[in-house]
């Protein structure tokens, strides 16, 4: 896969606050993208800097050879629910197609195509004011992909959605990119970032820190390591893991870098100490382990 | 023109029942109330009647005369009160009493020999024994034209008095009793023949001074859809859609000053419907779209730059409200100009409600021509492209940050 746009060495600065600290990032054609990072890391600099919104101090926007950043190869799904509220569905379409250019009859097309995107048919002439905040939600990422761009940037497109909204707008996003659209998604949600996206881009104070598939992120900072989570059904009174996280001494939370090493004797200790297991769970670590590995932080979502 | 951006526009407005309403029909509300209480302000025979106790304890021919003449004046209720009642209870508790209770607004006494002293100061004003006012002054000014008027009389009298002791006994005039008054006042109203109607004419000075100040209101209200956009995300959706702050900006200036040109236009139609305000007289009607095209985009354009200069809708709210009642105020949207002091005028010069008024009151007022308006409309303009120029300028600031 091409890149269909690479950033190099952005840097930007507001005031005393360093927004990107020579970010390089690409985005290949096709290909989902999540940007993660805690609130502040750089996301929306990243995501306003690709679609022009940003001057940066330095570094540069490279799109592929012959492109530009233009509303035909770009389009932007924005944080706030970017809409207007006394309008209806459709006038929302209308406009913001309008916008991008186009008309008549390929506007219409372009809209009932949306709704039964979205699944708002059946609302498409009430105005959006009293909707829910999951339905401008999916209003909003159709009035950001309705010119069909290239790339879509969605800047954390399920904020503040329920889980049965969030799953539409998930199975939306993936009916996209199948359809050979690139998305750069930017989240604080890692398990969203986990189960959309084609690769990950760890952001931390302005710079990507490591970008790669879920197993390469896993295997280039935890090696073979497997995490470990254990219940108890009670509180044991001495810790059992040294570097295990386990604030009430109930639920065990540890990177294992041996299973066959470390597991039996732990299992003797809690044996020894009469405790009781509820569940353990043994597996490959996910995003979270990696994040806070990376991070030394843990994101509350 | 980019048509989304104008329909997206056009759409929100008419959404907004209570924009509507506080843009077309709000002002024509306020400036028929305001119509209202300045007709009857400049009608005498509108005024709400002065009530007036008299007490004669004289019982004179001259405090007869007196009296009945009060009664003949237009605005005068004049009650005779029972002279026995006050000079048994002249305290002030019960003087207080009785105006309160008879709702009076003051209560002349005419002292005892009255006619008398005035007969031997010799016509002279205030030689002889004084008429006693008691005034409630709950209504100062009430009180205050009351005691002019009743001077003014008494002045006119004495004067009366002596020209007919002078006249011969054939004319009719008893120089102890005088009959209709020998002096009649020719007044002569310069611009009234040819020239636009007083009353017309207020009311027009009356319609451009609350078009303006609603017209600033409605801009400063409309500036705030700006905030709106850029707080909801939707200026950054628009912005990435290849659309330019300038030109954004533009499509809101323009729009903002079709509203305002609609806005002020309502109100101007209502004056002609209901006011008979001249506005399809001779070249009226094209010299008031020159002045309130201006008007608009100069006002439009002041919406937008403090929308600006603002970060959110309490600010511009709160910045707004004192800008435009400055403005108004010494422009004279809510006091007229011709009022007010030199000082004060020119201050006046630096606020653009006062170019515009000016223009008004040239065309309805002093039948100028189109190109009679080319200062004001030259003002107006000027100040809304630099108004633009700054906002455009900051716009492009502030949204690439």
């Amino acid at each position: 896969m091409s890149d269909i746009v690479k950033i190099e060495h952005a840097r930007k600065r507001f005031g005393p606050i360093v927004a990107l600290d020579d970010l390089c990032l690409e985005l290949r054609e096709a290909e989902c993208l999540a940007l993660v990072g805690r609130n502040g890391a750089g996301k929306t600099s990243t995501v306003r800097a690709i679609c022009g919104r940003l001057r940066l101090d330095s570094g540069s926007i490279v799109w592929q050879p012959g492109d530009s950043v233009s509303t035909a190869n770009c389009g932007l799904v924005p944080q706030e629910i970017a809409l207007y509220p006394l309008l209806t569905a459709v006038e929302n379409l209308e406009v913001f197609g309008g916008l991008n250019d186009l008309r008549g009859a390929a506007l219409r097309d372009r809209i009932d195509w949306a709704l039964a995107w979205t699944t708002l048919s059946d609302r498409a002439h009430e105005p959006i004011k009293q909707w829910s905040v999951g339905m401008k939600r999916r209003l909003n990422i159709a009035c950001g992909v309705l010119h069909s761009p290239r790339l879509v940037l969605l800047d954390e497109p399920t904020s503040n959605v329920d889980p049965e909204s969030r799953q539409t707008i998930w199975e939306m996003l993936h009916g996209l990119r199948d359809s050979g659209t690139s998305l750069l998604l930017t989240t604080h949600l890692l398990h969203e970032a986990e189960i959309m996206s084609d690769r990950i881009a760890i952001i931390d104070k302005g710079r990507v820190i490591a970008c790669g598939t879920l197993s390469d992120l896993v295997r280039e900072t935890l090696g073979d390591e497997h995490r470990m989570i254990l219940r108890l059904a009670a509180p044991l009174r001495e810790p059992l893991l040294d570097g295990a996280r386990s604030p009430d001494n109930m639920r065990i939370d540890a990177t294992l870098h041996d299973i066959l090493e470390q597991l039996p004797p732990l299992l003797q200790k809690i044996r020894r100490a009469e405790g009781k297991i509820q569940s353990l769970e043994v597996g490959v670590p996910d995003l979270e382990a990696v994040f806070r590995h990376l991070t030394q932080s843990r994101v509350d979502e | 023109m980019n048509a989304a951006l104008m329909r997206s526009l056009w759409l929100c407005l008419r959404r907004d029942w209570l924009a509507l309403v506080l843009i077309f029909l709000l002002p024509i509300i306020f400036f028929s109330v305001m119509t209202a209480v300045l007709e009857q302000i400049s009608d005498p025979t509108s005024i709400a009647t002065v009530k007036l106790g008299v007490v004669d304890r004289d019982h004179s021919e001259t405090t007869r005369y007196i009296i009945r003449h009060l009664q003949a004046q237009k605005g005068f209720s004049v009650v005779e009160l029972s002279g026995a009642a006050l000079i048994k209870n002249e305290d002030q508790q019960e003087r207080a009493r009785w105006l309160r209770d008879n709702h009076l607004t003051a209560i002349a006494v005419f002292p005892v020999d009255f006619a008398k002293s005035q007969a031997s100061s010799g016509g002279s004003t205030g030689a002889g024994q004084a008429i006693e006012l008691l005034e409630d002054r709950a209504n100062p000014i009430y009180a205050g034209i009351l005691a002019k008027m009743l001077e003014s009389t008494l002045r006119g009298l004495a004067q009366l008095a002596r020209v007919s002791a002078a006249l011969p006994q054939s004319l009719g005039v008893d120089a102890g009793l005088p009959g209709t008054p020998a002096v009649r006042v020719e007044r002569l109203d310069v611009f009234g023949a040819g020239f636009g109607q007083g009353r017309t004419i207020s009311v027009a000075y009356g319609a451009a001074g609350n078009a303006v100040l609603f017209l600033l209101f409605a801009m400063a209200g409309s500036g705030a859809t700006l905030l709106d956009e850029e707080e909801s995300g939707i200026l950054e959706r628009i912005l990435v859609c290849g659309v330019s702050v300038r030109n954004w900006l533009l499509h809101k200036w323009f729009f903002f000053a079709l509203v305002g040109t609609a806005q002020v236009t309502t109100m101007f139609l209502w004056g002609a419907l209901i006011y008979h305000v001249e506005l399809f007289k001779g070249t009226h009607f094209w010299g008031f779209l020159a002045m309130t095209l201006a008007t608009a985009l100069a006002a439009a354009a002041l919406g937008i730059l403090l929308a600006i200069l603002c970060r959110s809708r309490t600010q511009l709210a709160g910045i707004s409200t004192v800008v435009i009642l400055v403005m108004s105020a010494l422009g004279g949207s809510m006091f007229p100009r011709f009022l007010m002091s030199t000082q004060l005028k020119t201050a006046g010069l630096f606020t653009f409600n006062a170019w515009a008024l000016d223009g008004y009151q040239k065309v309805f007022w002093y039948e100028s021509g189109l190109l009679d308006l080319a200062p004001q409309v030259a003002v107006l303009i000027g100040l809304a492209l630099t108004f633009m120029a700054v906002a455009v300028a900051l716009g492009r600031r502030r949204a690439m940050n």
